[in-house]
C-alpha cells in the first residue's frame, strides 16, 4: 500500500459506503495511520493531519484524522467511517491547504468555518460532531476526497491561490500559468 | 409460469468489464438479449501514443450496441437520461412489464452513484461478485480465496446498493479452487458460473418487475479484501513456502508476482515448494522450506524456465 498522487485516476473517483466494519477495515485504518506517519517522517516541514482511504487506493468511505495536529509528538488518529456533512455554517474563510496526494503544491481554499458531521467510529458507534476552525477544514478536505474531489479542483482557474512549499518550509506564491497546463495535476 | 421471451425483450444496460472476463457480456450479445447500452471504461493510453479500447467497447461495436465511456461515474446519469429519458417508463404504470431497463454490472471499475440506482428502480442493477458473500467483499475476492488456500469459493449475484457489495443475494453457487488454480483460471470459472446464474435470473426479475426478493446478507460475517498494488506482489518474508506458492498463483496478471535477486527483478509465473535450495533464486521462508520458482521472466527478457536462465548465466 502506498499514498497515491495525481494524476492517479482513482483519486478523482467517488468512494463507496462501507456496509460492515470488518477486521480488515480496521486494519486498513491502522495501515493508513502508519503510512501517514511514515510520510510525515519523510517530510520535515509538514504534518500528516489526515488521510482518506482513496488516497491509498481503496475507494471506500473512511478517513483518519489526527487528534492533535498541532503537536507532532502526538501520533494518535481517529478513524471515521461513512462521514457525512450534515450542515456547513459560519463565515467563509480562505486558508492554505495541502494534500499528501498533491506533492509540494498548496492552495488557498475558501470554506465555511463550522461544520456538522455524522459518522461511525470503528467500534460501530454513531457520532454526530460539530467542529469549527482548522479541524472543520480538515474534515471537509477529507470528505471531498471521498467524493473524488481534490482541493485544487475547487480553486482551478483562480490566479492568486497557489503556492509551492520551499525546501526551508516556506510557502512561495506561484504564477498560475506555471500549473495551468500541467496535465498530471488536473487529471484531464 | 415464466415467460422466457420477456427475458430477451427487456432492455439491458451493461456496465463493465474491467478485471472480470467479458464472457457474460459476450453471451448477452451473442444470444440476442436486448442490450441497449454498454458502459465501458475509457480507452487507455497505450504504447506509441496510441489508445487501447476496452474489450466491452470492442464487443459493443461488433454487435452495433452504443458504447458509452464516461470518464467519471457522476456522468452516468446524464448518459442514461439522454438515452432513455428522465422517465424511462415506456408504458403507463402497471403495463410496463419487460420494458424497464435492467442493469447488469460486472467489474465496472467505477462507483455507481445513488441517483443511478434510483433511476433504475423498480428494477435493480445486478452484479456478479466472485465470492460467496458476505465473505470477501471488496476488490480482490478471487485473489484472496487463492491466497488463503480456500478449497472452495463461489459466485454471488447481488442487487447493487450504496454500501459496497452489501446488497441482497439473488443467487449464488459454489466453485472449487483447484490446487493449481490461478486468479485467471478462477475468474474464468466464476464468469461461466456467474453467467449461468444471471441467465436464470433475468426472466424472474422481469416477471416480478425487479421485486424478486433475495437473501439479506449477514453483515456480521462480512470480510473485506483489499486492492493489492505492485509492491505487494513481491515474494519475500513469508512464514511458509506454501504461502509464496499461493501468492504466485494469486498474482498471475495484475499485479504479477516477482522476486528480487542481486538487485534484479524477476517476474515469477510458477514454481513449487521444496525442502532444500535448488537454485540461487529460491526463496527461504520461516518454516525452513524453500519456494523454488520454475518459470521466470528476468527484467527486460522473455519468460523462460529457470534452468535455461541459469545455464545462460553460467555461459557468461
Ligand atoms: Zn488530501
Amino acid at each position: 500500500m502506498k499514498i497515491l498522487q495525481t494524476p492517479e485516476a482513482s483519486l478523482r473517483e467517488p468512494s463507496q459506503k462501507i456496509g460492515e466494519i470488518t477486521p480488515e477495515i480496521k486494519k486498513l485504518a491502522d495501515d493508513m495511520i502508519k503510512l501517514a506517519l511514515k510520510w510525515e517522517g519523510e517530510h520535515e516541514h509538514e504534518v500528516s493531519s489526515a488521510l482518506a482511504a482513496p488516497q491509498v487506493g481503496e475507494n471506500v468511505r473512511m478517513i483518519i484524522v489526527r487528534n492533535e495536529p498541532e503537536d507532532k509528538s502526538d501520533k494518535t488518529f481517529t478513524a471515521l467511517v461513512n462521514p457525512k456533512i450534515v450542515s456547513e455554517s459560519g463565515r467563509l474563510v480562505e486558508d492554505w491547504e495541502g494534500c499528501l496526494s498533491v506533492p509540494d503544491l498548496y492552495g488557498k481554499v475558501a470554506r465555511r468555518d463550522q461544520v456538522k458531521i455524522e459518522a461511525k467510529m470503528l467500534d460501530g458507534t454513531e457520532v454526530r460532531i460539530r467542529v469549527g476552525g482548522h479541524l472543520a477544514r480538515t474534515l471537509m478536505h477529507e470528505i471531498d476526497h471521498l467524493d473524488g474531489i481534490l482541493f485544487l479542483d475547487k480553486i482551478r482557474g483562480k490566479k492568486n491561490s497557489f503556492a509551492r512549499l520551499q525546501e526551508d518550509g516556506a510557502l512561495t506564491p506561484i504564477d498560475y500559468s506555471e500549473i495551468e497546463n500541467q496535465t498530471d495535476l488536473w487529471g484531464d | 409460469m415464466i415467460d422466457k421471451s420477456l427475458a430477451k425483450r427487456v432492455p439491458i444496460v451493461f456496465f463493465g468489464v474491467d478485471r472480470f472476463p467479458a464472457l457474460p457480456l459476450e453471451k448477452l450479445l451473442e444470444e440476442g438479449y436486448n442490450v441497449q447500452a454498454i458502459f465501458a471504461a475509457p480507452d487507455k493510453d497505450a504504447r506509441g501514443g496510441k489508445k487501447k479500447a476496452p474489450v466491452a467497447k470492442i464487443l459493443g461495436e461488433k454487435y452495433d450496441v452504443p458504447v458509452l465511456q464516461p470518464e467519471k461515474g457522476r456522468e452516468i446519469i446524464g448518459e442514461l437520461i439522454g438515452r432513455f429519458g428522465e422517465d424511462k417508463r415506456l408504458l403507463p404504470d402497471g403495463e410496463h412489464k419487460g420494458t424497464l431497463p435492467l442493469g447488469v454490472l460486472v467489474s465496472y471499475g467505477k462507483m455507481i452513484p445513488d441517483e443511478v440506482l434510483e433511476w433504475f428502480k423498480p428494477m435493480p442493477i445486478i452484479n456478479i461478485h466472485p465470492s460467496l458473500l458476505p465473505k470477501y467483499r471488496g476488490s480482490s475476492p478471487v485473489e484472496s480465496a487463492i491466497l488463503n488456500g480456500d478449497a472452495e469459493t463461489g459466485v454471488s449475484i447481488i442487487k447493487l446498493v450504496a454500501e459496497m457489495d452489501a446488497g441482497e443475494v439473488l443467487a449464488s453457487a459454489k466453485i472449487s479452487v483447484a490446487a493449481d488454480e490461478t486468479s485467471a483460471s478462477l475468474y474464468d470459472k466464476a464468469a461461466r458460473v456467474g453467467w449461468e446464474l444471471v441467465q436464470e435470473l433475468i426472466p424472474k426479475l422481469v416477471e416480478t418487475d425487479g421485486q424478486l426478493k433475495g437473501a439479506g446478507q449477514d453483515h456480521k460475517l462480512a470480510t473485506f479484501t483489499p486492492r493489492f498494488d505492485k509492491a505487494e506482489a513481491e515474494l519475500t518474508g513469508a512464514k511458509t513456502a506454501a504461502e509464496l506458492e499461493r501468492k504466485v498463483r494469486a498474482f498471475d496478471t495484475n499485479p504479477r508476482a516477482f522476486l528480487m535477486h542481486d538487485g534484479k527483478r524477476f517476474a515469477v509465473h510458477g514454481g513449487l515448494v521444496v525442502d532444500a535450495r535448488q537454485t540461487p533464486l529460491d526463496i527461504k521462508s520461516s518454516d525452513g522450506k524453500f519456494y523454488h520458482p520454475t518459470i521466470i521472466t528476468p527484467e527486460g527478457q522473455k519468460a523462460m524456465a529457470i534452468a535455461d536462465y541459469l545455464r545462460g548465466v553460467d555461459r557468461g
